[in-house]
């Protein structure tokens, strides 16, 4: 076996990435297709923006 | 004072590099001789298999490959935009004599692989010798 080129690099993945908010980790998703991962992390209840009613006093 | 309070406020939501804008890759290759055929494996993360051309013409290989958009980059607000989405392209000049009909290519896991077998009269052989 010649190699004629050989520019792939092989190896394995790692990488740690902090997060900005709070996340739900219950309901974190990775999906893998066509060699791009896709991780979907749903905020958590707590770090998600939220409408306040304003109730009138009478 | 407010308006400089605005451009202040506007410039932390906008992201602090530059997005990668959509463009045409050259992808990474291995490619390996065998005895009996050449081997190209190209990395194209993101590629389907019927979004895959490849050709081979008169000793020139060329591999075009689409990708589709991931997202519509305008509407999000990227905390990280590192990795550039775009088609892939390249081309290779085959010096070997090639066995055009049974080029075969598949793709799995972003990984590209095209099996070129050589030509029946460049492939070693081995004579078996018979007494005479």
């Amino acid at each position: 076996m010649v190699y004629h080129r050989r520019e792939r690099g092989t190896g394995e993945f790692v990488r740690t990435i902090s997060l900005p908010a709070e996340i739900d980790t219950a309901k974190v998703e990775a999906v893998l297709k066509d060699g791009v991962m896709t991780v979907t992390l749903p905020k958590a209840e707590i770090a998600k923006a939220r409408k306040i009613m304003v109730k009138s006093k009478d | 004072m407010v308006g400089t309070q605005i451009e202040k406020h506007t410039g932390e939501l906008s992201p602090t590099q530059p997005a990668p804008r959509r463009r045409r890759y050259a992808p990474a290759v291995d490619i390996i001789e065998k005895p009996d055929e050449l081997l190209l494996i190209a990395d194209v993360p993101g590629v389907e298999a019927d979004g895959i051309d490849v050709e081979f013409d008169r000793g020139s290989l060329t591999i075009d490959a689409k990708v589709k958009p991931r997202y519509d980059e305008a509407e999000l607000n990227f905390l990280r935009h590192e990795y550039g989405v775009g088609d892939y392209h390249r081309c290779f000049e085959v010096s070997e004599q090639i066995d055009a009909e049974k080029i075969n290519a598949t793709v799995e896991g972003g990984v590209l692989t095209v099996h070129l077998p050589k030509a029946e009269s460049v492939k070693p052989r081995k004579i078996a010798v018979k007494n005479a």
